[in-house]
């Protein structure tokens, strides 16, 4: 049947009504002659079932008064019917009572027995009726009929149909192909409009609806179909369109590949990022361009998309003359509308700014922007990676903490653009003392480390840090000037001083400590008792939180302080003393400096200021605090630079309820000069409270006398050092007599410290110092002996001397 | 032996010994005997008026000797119509006017004038025996060729208001009508 569908429509049309009429005449035919033949054979069946109840009815006398002529007589009624064959009466003991045969030829014998009332319908139609009287069975009569008329009547039947069926044939022909030319031709019509439309690619023609039947549906939705095309065609083109101009205008690089790997379309952006102009390149041309380290994963995530259809995004620099455009790829498989993959397609965006940018970035979270030394991120990782390195090889490594003496001095006196300049040319000049395998880095404001890894020895340590010391103490001219500046050095050893790189760093630090304290410019190693003593430091830095906590391990003593031509008393100076749970007191000079170093100064301080002016409560309250008298609290650098000093400060003040003219704070002198603009601004608004300044330990710092007249200031303490020497030390006294003039010439008060003599009074009184102080006045109490010690008639013991 | 079964044996005895015709084909029957069952099937294919089938039973009558030897008698308790047959025997005429069949035993001693005149009030079926008897039987029994043969008179049967199937008439060797 393979031909079937290979035919002509038209073909197909008229074979299927031809076949189909001379089928159904074929198929009716047969029916009617089947019909017509068992409809005769059942009337004729019928008539001579009546025909044979007549005769066997008329045979019932004869059969009953045995009259065999009767009976044959009877039968030959049934020679009416010219298809009788024979005839035959049975009587009661089925013995044949008469026959009678209506042919000559092929006479046949009745049947031996005569069956019961039966009808068969063979060649022959046979028919065996029983014979009754008085519903009694007297005999059978048995008849036989042949159906040789009936053949006849089907030969003409035939003939008869076989002329129907020509004429039918003839018929359904001329029909068929009228019919064919009715369907055909507008179906021809759509055929040869759909074939101009797919040649000339014009999808505004239309096929011509020319009957309203299905056919003229057919062109209907054809035409529907078409216009959908049509527009759809436009869209597209309108999308092509869109797509082309956006990808000409796309900042971003667009790129198609085939399954065979060719590039079948990129935009000219995609030619500008790669460099390459050559249209349709294939694909490993283009990888080909790619910078060699990356190369090897692009290919890798190419084959992952090839083969599993992996999408990727990733970043790869290609290689254009001497420089190297970075870019990220983006590549994903293109499916056409069954899901099947025909090809990939992607975006290639140039990151260069970005990448560089990020390079930049990376710089300045890796180095330090004013000197080019890596930072203290990278030391440290570097510090790691040595610590690491020197394990595994068995070698030392050597780190030297370096910081510069004088440069706070040198940025306070020439500015911070002398600051930097001295911070870049230490650093050029460290880079040129040691190895470039070794690291310098900058790890804050004027600290310095620099790395020796494969160190043999300390004797190789000592001639770096020798030759760093040498290098770093040449003269440099900053802003015209020509300034020394040296260095001091803390050395540690990995694996000898410690294994990993914190406790290093630790150890360089004190070690350089150590070496500010020998007197600068030097280099210090790392020791054990350095250790020890750091481990002390931080014994008293947590037994220090600890009574902060508790506050009952901080003793107040409160030391008098004298009129020195009157002798009357004049305030105290507030001095903590310190005795930790189960320890011995540990004097100030001990743990003062450690509460300053770890802020721990500020919540002590508070509390000794709230303390004192509590006493001063107290004792105002009592009555027996004099009128003019001051209760001095030391104020230190750190609790002076603390943004809430002032608000700490009246915060206290106003708990308290102290009168705020009785407060006098007592600052350093180097306190003081280190932010020399701060320090006046902060003392002016302490000035602006009510509270008094004074300066403490005056003479030990380096107070130039433009900013001493600036500051406002009340009092000034010259420092015991000078007090301790007089009368021995001449240089001294002679300091000692300056500053009390100087301050005199600048309205300040003097108070002397540290008075242990009476030819220190004398010689005092004798320049007209107003204020003593000192164990030979009175040393320092608590708070209930300082109540004894007011209503003293003082100048009793003085006078005495 | 059930009633139904007894008739079918009858039957096939009549018919099938009679079927062959011939008296001396059956030497153990006589001549009595046959026309005895003749009378026996002659009664279904006679029919009497509708008066007559009111009747309890179908009534066999004897009129003068018995020349059946007493096969008469033995019908006695066969149905006939779905009616037992009952015999009687009679004297005169006047006895037998409800009587369905009556034999004419011995015919010479009746009128035919006189039964004819009877008949025509009494629808009674009249049996005797030689063709001579035409006259005065509606079914007369002859021997011809040996063989016991039916006369049938239509025209005395019309007269008692008797009709007589056209089976029978068929296989009357003499039919008497319209005088002839």
């Amino acid at each position: 049947m393979n031909w079937l569908p290979r035919l002509h429509l038209r073909t197909k049309l008229i074979a299927s009504i031809v076949i189909t009429s001379v089928l159904a005449v074929t198929v009716s035919s047969v029916a009617l002659v089947r019909y017509d033949r068992i409809q005769e054979v059942a009337n004729v069946s019928e008539d001579m079932r009546i025909l044979a109840g007549i005769v066997a009815n008329r045979s019932t006398a004869a059969l009953i008064f045995a009259d065999a002529r009767q009976a044959q007589a009877n039968l030959k009624a049934l020679g009416e019917n010219p298809n009788v064959l024979m005839a035959c009466i049975y009587d009661s003991g089925q013995q044949v009572f008469a026959v009678h045969h209506f042919t000559h030829l092929d006479q046949k014998p009745c049947p031996e027995v005569p069956k019961e009332s039966d009808l068969s319908i063979a060649d022959t139609i046979e028919i065996y009726e029983p014979i009754e009287l008085d519903g009694l069975p007297v005999g059978t009569l048995y008849m036989s009929l042949s159906l040789n008329w009936l053949n006849e009547r089907w030969q003409q039947q035939l003939l008869f149909i076989v002329l129907v069926m020509f004429a039918v044939l003839m018929l359904s022909m001329v029909l068929a192909k009228y019919l064919q030319l009715l369907l055909l031709k507008p179906i021809q019509k759509i055929t040869a409009t759909a074939r101009e439309i797919t040649e000339q690619q014009d999808y505004s023609l239309r096929a011509e609806k020319e009957v309203k039947d299905e056919i003229g549906d057919m062109a209907d939705v054809f035409n529907g179909m078409l216009s959908k095309i049509e527009d759809e065609t436009e869209r597209m083109y309108a999308s092509e369109e869109k797509f082309r101009q956006l990808a000409t205008l796309s900042p971003v690089g667009i790129f198609q590949i085939n399954l065979q790997h060719q590039i079948t379309y990129v935009n000219s952006r995609w030619s500008e990022i790669t460099g390459i102009h050559q249209p349709l390149a294939n694909l490993e041309h283009w990888l080909g361009r790619i910078r060699s380290e990356d190369r090897r994963r692009t290919l890798k995530a190419w084959s992952a998309l090839i083969q599993s259809h992996q999408e990727f995004v990733i970043e790869v620099g290609f290689e254009k003359q001497d420089e190297v455009t970075w870019t990220i790829i983006e590549a994903s498989v293109l499916h056409d509308g069954k899901g099947d993959v025909y090809g990939y397609m992607g975006a290639i965006s140039d990151i260069t700014d970005l990448k560089n940018a990020q390079l930049q970035m990376e710089n300045l979270a890796f180095y330090d922007p004013l000197t080019g030394l890596s930072n203290r991120r990278l030391f440290q990782d570097r510090l790691n990676k040595a610590v690491a390195e020197s394990k595994r090889r068995g070698t030392f490594v050597a780190l030297l903490f370096l910081d510069l003496d004088q440069f706070k001095r040198i940025n306070d006196s020439l500015g911070h653009d002398a600051g930097d300049q001295l911070l870049v040319e230490t650093a050029q000049r460290l880079r040129e003392s040691v190895r470039e395998t070794d690291t310098v880095s900058r790890i804050g404001g004027d600290e310095f480390t620099v790395l020796l890894s494969d160190v043999d020895s300390t004797h190789g340590v000592r001639h770096i840090a020798d030759k760093i010391l040498k290098h770093l103490c040449k003269p440099i001219t900053l802003k015209k000037q020509t300034v020394i500046n040296t260095v001091s050095i803390g050395i540690t050893m990995s694996p000898t001083d410690a294994k990993d790189a914190n406790k290093l760093m630790r150890n360089a630090d004190m070690a350089m400590y150590r070496a500010k304290a020998m007197g600068r410019n030097n280099f210090q190693f790392f020791s054990e008792d350095m250790n020890k003593e750091m481990m002390g430091y931080l014994e008293i830095e947590k037994d220090l939180r600890h009574s902060i906590e508790h506050n009952d391990e901080f003793i107040i003593y409160f030391q008098p302080k004298i009129d020195l031509l009157s002798y009357r008393f004049i305030g105290v100076e507030a001095l903590i003393r310190w005795k930790p749970k189960g320890k011995d007191m540990i004097p100030p000079d001990r743990f003062i400096p450690i509460a300053e170093e770890s802020g721990l100064i500020i919540p002590i301080g508070k509390f000794v200021f709230r303390q004192s002016l509590l006493q001063v409560r107290h004792l105002m309250d009592l009555g027996i605090w004099p009128e003019h008298a001051k209760m001095a609290v030391n104020l230190s650098a750190r609790q002076f630079s603390d943004p809430n000093l002032i608000h700490d400060l009246n915060e206290s003040i106003q708990m308290t309820g102290c009168p705020v003219d009785v407060i006098e704070l007592e600052i350093t002198e180097s306190t003081l000069m280190d932010h020399v603009e701060s320090a006046i601004f902060t003392m002016r608004k302490i000035k602006q409270m009510g509270i008094s300044i004074a300066i403490d330990d005056f003479g030990t710092g380096y107070s130039s006398l433009s900013y001493l007249k600036r500051f406002p200031i009340d009092v000034l303490k010259v420092d015991r050092s000078f007090v301790m020497d007089i009368p021995n030390d001449v240089s001294d006294m002679e300091i000692t007599a300056a500053v009390i003039a100087m301050a005199h010439k600048l309205n300040l008060r003097v108070v002397a410290e540290g008075i242990e003599t009476k030819e220190q009074i004398d010689f005092l009184r004798s320049n007209r110092c107003e204020y003593g102080q000192g164990y030979l006045i009175a040393r320092p109490m608590p708070g209930n002996e300082l109540e004894e010690y007011i209503q003293r008639p003082i100048q009793v013991d003085l006078l005495s001397l | 032996m059930a009633k139904g079964w007894r008739h079918i044996c009858v039957i096939f005895i009549v018919t099938g010994c009679l079927a062959g015709g011939s008296v001396s084909a059956f030497s153990e029957l006589n001549t009595n005997q046959i026309k005895s069952a003749y009378l026996f099937q002659i009664s279904k294919f006679v029919f009497w008026p509708e008066e007559r089938k009111q009747f309890d039973h179908f009534n066999l009558c004897l009129l003068g000797p018995d020349s059946y030897q007493g096969n008469l008698q033995k019908m006695q308790g066969r149905t006939v119509f779905n009616k037992a047959i009952k015999f009687q025997r009679v004297q005169t005429l006047a006895d037998a006017q409800k009587c369905h069949l009556l034999v004419l035993s011995s015919p010479a001693r009746i009128n035919p004038l006189e039964l004819s005149a009877w008949l025509r009030t009494h629808p009674v079926l009249t049996v005797a025996d030689g063709a001579q008897n035409i006259d005065k039987a509606m079914v007369v029994f002859v021997l011809e060729d040996q063989r016991v043969r039916l006369h049938i008179n239509i025209d005395l049967a019309r007269i008692a208001g008797l009709s007589f199937a056209a089976n029978l008439l068929e296989v009357a060797s003499k039919i008497k009508k319209g005088g002839q």
